[in-house]
């Protein structure tokens, strides 16, 4: 008899635990949150509009603004993405984050030079941002500055003696000026640092 | 009052400095580039005309990657063999462009708006005071591997002429993007024949071929163009070269050689030498004209 009273008893507990769980879960699953799942997922158009409510208005409009530029850098909206970091950029003059973001879209356009104009006040700002270093050095690639690019990588891997990517860009640097030994003991470098570097390998075995 | 005077002064010579450091901030900003270029040209075969010698000076300002403008002189000088006096030509040039990056497009757009002025002392008058007004739309894609344009050319020239110009263009490169080919077509229309040598329409084929040379090569050499074109041509406008043929005479053909040094990562060397062939209908006077160009850019 017992056993017949028990029962349905613990059944009405565990659907009632249940739907606890499950509302507060809905509770606490943030905009925010969503947004991030979705941008995992590769979702990104979904992830933007998610946090598109933010960016006007909330204490947090100025990280919803950096963030909606960097999910419509990901969909390749670049004027989007510059956009929204520009407007980031109004809101806090001194971001270092609005300046390395919006880096990113102007990259993709090839805006070498005005890339490189924000990435400069970073560095300005704070002069060994790694980031900013490895973002500046792809710029001077594309814009052939190769005397430029050797110094650059040059200071770069002085500061960050274990870093590949500042020897690979000091070894391009020597490559396309022609000077091949230079670039052979750069490459030899980075195999040091990654024995698999498929660019240092093809160069050192041609 | 020699004490105010002196304040006066020092606050004046703060705010140049203040002036200097602003600019120096913004230095990176604007792309400045010069060019400097001089021409001699003989013409072989010609019943009047001699020699052909010429400079000028060409500046370029680029506000980041958005566009910038363009500001060049020219002076030139026309000797001729009999006892014609030699015309000597003054010519302004003015460019603007605007450069348009658009989503839906994988590489930017440029609008580009070319003006020429040219004056010079011919006594018919043909040559002088020839007006140029050249709009041109370009896209070149972000791998640098295909370009289109389109221009457009309205000459206005004395005694009854005008003409009008159109150019679409292909480029594209190749082998790694170590060549590039570009086709361009000239098509043009002037309004008065009898001014044009019997022509109401010329058409031409202009094709560049661009090697760039692997860094280190033995000659130092950055790239060399050949250049050829095909057809006839006349009073054309090349948007390029930033030069309009205000000779009165048809362009029948022309090859050239460019060679390209890089001195520095600023200063860069080129030299050309080709021969253009023309003909005047009027007196059968068919001849050409072999050239050296020379060109020095150094950018800053």
């Amino acid at each position: 008899m017992l056993k017949f009273i028990l029962l349905p008893i613990t059944s009405i507990i565990v659907v009632l635990i249940s739907f606890t769980t499950t509302v507060y879960s809905a509770e606490i699953k943030s905009p925010w949150s969503t947004s991030y799942t979705l941008e995992a997922n590769g979702e990104y158009e979904k992830a933007a509009s998610v946090i598109y409510q933010f960016i006007d208005r909330g204490a947090e409009n100025e990280f919803a603004l950096i963030r909606y530029g960097w999910l419509n850098y990901l969909q390749g909206n670049f004027n989007d993405s510059i956009q929204a970091y520009q407007r980031a950029l109004d809101r806090n003059n001194r971001s270092v984050d609005a300046r390395l973001g919006i880096a990113l879209p102007l990259m993709a356009q090839r805006r070498w030079s005005s890339a490189v104009r924000y990435l400069k006040q970073v560095i300005g700002h704070s002069p060994l941002n790694y980031t900013a270093h490895i973002r500046l050095m792809i710029c001077e690639e594309g814009l052939r500055k190769w005397e430029t690019l050797e110094k650059h990588a040059k200071e770069v891997s002085i500061h960050y003696p274990t870093d590949t990517l500042a020897l690979v860009y000091l070894a391009r640097a020597h490559a396309w000026q022609g000077d091949k030994q230079k670039a052979y003991a750069a490459y030899k470098r980075v195999l040091v640092r990654y024995p698999e570097h498929l660019e240092a390998i093809r160069y050192l075995n041609p | 009052m020699n004490i105010q005077r002196h304040m006066v002064l020092m606050a004046f010579i703060a705010s140049l400095f203040s002036v200097q450091h602003t600019a120096m901030a913004e230095e990176s900003d604007w792309t400045l580039k010069t060019d400097i270029q001089a021409i001699y040209g003989s013409y072989s075969g010609s019943l009047s005309r001699k020699s052909l010698t010429g400079g000028g000076l060409i500046l370029n300002a680029d506000y980041l990657d958005l566009g910038g403008f363009s500001l060049g002189a020219n002076y030139a000088q026309l000797a001729f063999r009999n006892v014609t006096n030699d015309i000597k030509q003054q010519s302004y040039y003015g460019s603007l462009h605007y450069n348009a990056y658009l989503d839906a497009i994988p590489g930017p757009l440029t609008l580009r708006l070319d003006g020429h002025g040219i004056n010079n002392n011919d006594a018919s008058g043909n040559t002088d005071n020839v007006r140029v007004i050249a709009p041109q739309i370009s896209f070149l894609n972000y791998d640098k591997s295909f370009y289109a344009d389109l221009g457009y050319a309205y000459s206005t020239y004395q005694n009854n002429l005008k003409v009008h110009q159109f150019t679409p263009t292909l480029g594209f490169g190749f082998n790694a993007l170590a060549d590039w080919i570009r086709i361009r077509g000239y098509f043009i229309d002037p309004s008065n024949a009898l001014r044009a040598q019997n022509k109401n329409s010329t058409t031409a084929v202009e094709a560049k071929w661009t090697h760039w040379f692997d860094p280190g090569s033995w000659h130092k050499l950055d790239n060399m163009q050949i250049a050829g074109l095909v057809g006839e041509r006349i009073y054309a406008v090349d948007n390029d070269a930033a030069a309009v043929y205000n000779l009165t005479d048809i362009q029948r053909g022309s090859v050239s050689v460019a060679l390209q040094w890089k001195l520095t990562e600023q200063l860069s060397l080129m030299l050309v030498g080709g021969n253009e062939r023309y003909l005047n209908n009027t007196v059968s006077d068919a001849y050409s004209n072999r050239y050296g160009y020379l060109n020095l850019s150094t950018q800053w």
